[in-house]
């Protein structure tokens, strides 16, 4: 089985080139690296794994010597530099006598890395004079005689030998699925830099709206005559917007600049009820907030601020989101607990509604990116599946853990609105972070 | 107690509110639009308690190229070639990694998401006025 998890844009392409060369050292039994021009240096960066479990002995036992790996490193850069420079592919020797083949991954014109694929011998005399030569020429550059030059003579001529063409039928798509692989991440740079600039107007309008609403809101007691339901519809609208600032935030890239400082959390809560208030009303459910001191104080954690608000943000709306309308003789609410629990501060979000299925929390569905739940399907509710996933990532990083429950409660007949689940989401917070945490 | 910000924001949609918040106050806000008017105003810059400013700022210039975080790379200007050691907040839509990254090696006190309500990036200035130990 294949786990998989989240990865940064950066890892995510290491690995996929990292697989890419697994995946031809493995077929091949041969080592091979890959290298960029990084600021104007050229760099290996990726391969360490497939170099250090097919590395010759010969290598081995050259690079355990002083400086050893550091010249071999350089001496590959500087081949994998000249293939860079030309864009043309090269069969290359080495420092040590050993024949590896550079190749250019050509991308519209432009080489943007080599494929360098080797530590080998060439069956053929005309390659093995010059490999021969250059090994011995090594061996005087480190002052090697006797037992020790015999040793590396003999690890010399136990390299893997090829055949011209060998070499040749390895070259068909190896170089191939290289371009490929930087088509996909180009197209990947170009979209993400569109989001980015179409989440820089988004952001941008929406942070004026709310610039201008909250000014409006602490001005608009300062008038005389202005009705009451003006005021309201400002708070609304104040309200709304910082909503949809949560909404936009979860569409966008996460910021991940976390800061953490001693806060009272009970405040983020109820910045949180007071942003949903009017959603909540409109489908006629309450919200309690109960928070039990420690110490007989309001309990203060150490949290990022603005990482929080957001993960409250997001179950305090999903809770909304998610409840059953209220109404006459059918009393909903939203019911956000916090209490002590062991080493941790818990705070549970309750609410009476659209269900979990089971296998989507025993699996972590729910917290995946983009994942929408089995019995909100159908529904008029509708979610960018984000919430969750952000807001799992944000209690991780506090070096706390979410739990979740979704209990089938009263009538199981499915009714308008499906049937009845309570759930339970709880997140337990350390009132201290660790700090290997980091 | 009253105090000064360089404002470095080209979106005018923005600042307006916010400034007339502040001003309000008693805060004196010194509004700047672009990588340019930045550089003219050094001196003034020097003077105040703190910088505010986007990571993505207009040249300022007709057919000036700048790069994309181009309020990174001005506030490496001014620490480093007019020795500017004010306080500085990032207020910014920019999530990517590699830019917060420089931000922090920049020693930039604070980086705030837009949106944000005008009473809580005020609230995030003081703290960052004052100073306030925060940990990574």
């Amino acid at each position: 089985m294949v786990e998989s998890r989240w990865l940064s844009r950066q890892e995510a392409r290491r690995e996929a080139q990292e697989t890419l060369l697994d995946i031809f050292a493995s077929a091949n039994r041969l080592p091979i690296g890959l290298f960029e021009r990084r600021e104007g240096e050229v760099v290996r960066i990726a391969s360490e794994a497939s170099l250090d479990a097919l590395e010759e002995p010969y290598c081995r036992a050259l690079q355990s010597m002083p400086g050893g790996r550091e010249a071999c490193m350089r001496d590959q850069c500087l081949r994998a530099q000249r293939a860079l420079d030309t864009g043309q592919e090269a069969l290359t020797l080495c420092h040590a006598g050993l024949y590896s083949q550079a190749l250019p991954i050509v991308v519209d014109g432009t080489a943007r890395a080599v494929l360098l694929y080797g530590e080998m011998r060439i069956a053929d005399p005309a390659y093995q004079a010059a490999s021969l030569e250059k090994h011995r020429e090594t061996m005087v550059r480190l002052g090697l005689c006797g037992a020790e030059a015999q040793r590396l003579e003999g690890l010399f001529h136990q390299v893997k030998e090829f055949s011209p063409g060998e070499l040749e039928a390895l070259k068909a798509t190896l170089p191939k699925i290289g371009v490929w692989l930087y088509r996909l991440f180009d197209q990947e740079d170009r979209l993400e830099r569109q989001v980015e600039r179409v989440m820089h107007e988004v952001q941008t309008r929406v942070q004026a709206v709310l610039a201008n609403a909250e000014l409006l809101f602490y001005e608009l007691p300062t008038i005389p005559g202005v009705k009451p339901s003006i005021r309201i519809r400002t708070n609304e609208v104040l309200n709304t917007t910082l909503a949809l600032s949560t909404v936009v935030q979860n569409l966008g890239d996460f910021l991940e600049d976390y800061r953490f400082t001693k806060r009272p959390i009970e405040k983020l809560l109820r910045e949180a009820r007071r942003i949903y208030a009017a959603e909540a009303a409109r489908r006629e459910v309450k919200i309690f907030i109960d928070i039990e001191p420690v110490d007989g104080r309001p309990p203060e954690l150490e949290v990022s601020e603005d990482h929080l608000q957001y993960a409250f943000n997001n179950l305090m709306h999903n809770a909304i989101k998610y409840s059953f309308r209220g109404g006459p003789g059918r009393e909903r609410f939203v019911r956000v607990v916090g209490q002590p629990a062991g080493k941790f501060y818990s705070i549970t979000f309750e609410n009476y509604g659209v269900g979990i299925l089971p296998e989507e929390i025993e699996k972590g569905l729910i917290f995946l990116d983009g994942y929408q739940g089995c019995l909100t399907r159908g529904e008029y509710r509708t979610g960018s599946g984000k919430g969750l996933y952000f807001t799992k990532r944000v209690v991780d990083r506090h070096g706390g853990k979410i739990e979740v429950t979704s209990t089938l409660v009263g009538d199981a007949d499915r009714g308008p609105e499906g049937q009845p689940h309570l759930n339970r989401f709880t997140i337990y917070l350390p009132y201290e972070r660790k700090k290997e945490e980091g | 107690m009253a105090w000064t910000v360089a404002w470095i924001e080209d979106d005018t949609d923005i600042i307006d509110p916010v400034v007339e918040l502040l001003e309000r106050e008693g805060h004196r806000i010194l509004r700047l639009r672009s990588i340019k008017e930045a550089l003219d105003a050094v001196g003034l810059i020097r003077e105040c308690d703190l910088l505010l400013l986007d990571v993505i700022l207009p040249p300022g210039e007709p057919n000036k190229e700048v790069n994309r975080y181009s309020g990174v790379d001005l506030i490496r200007r001014l620490r480093e070639q007019h020795g500017i050691h004010v306080p500085i907040v990032v207020l910014t839509v920019v999530a990517n990694s590699e830019v917060l990254e420089q931000l922090r090696q920049l020693g930039v006190r604070d980086i705030i998401r837009k949106p944000v309500l005008p009473s809580k990036l005020k609230e995030r200035v003081e703290r960052a006025l004052r100073g306030e130990q925060e940990s990574d």
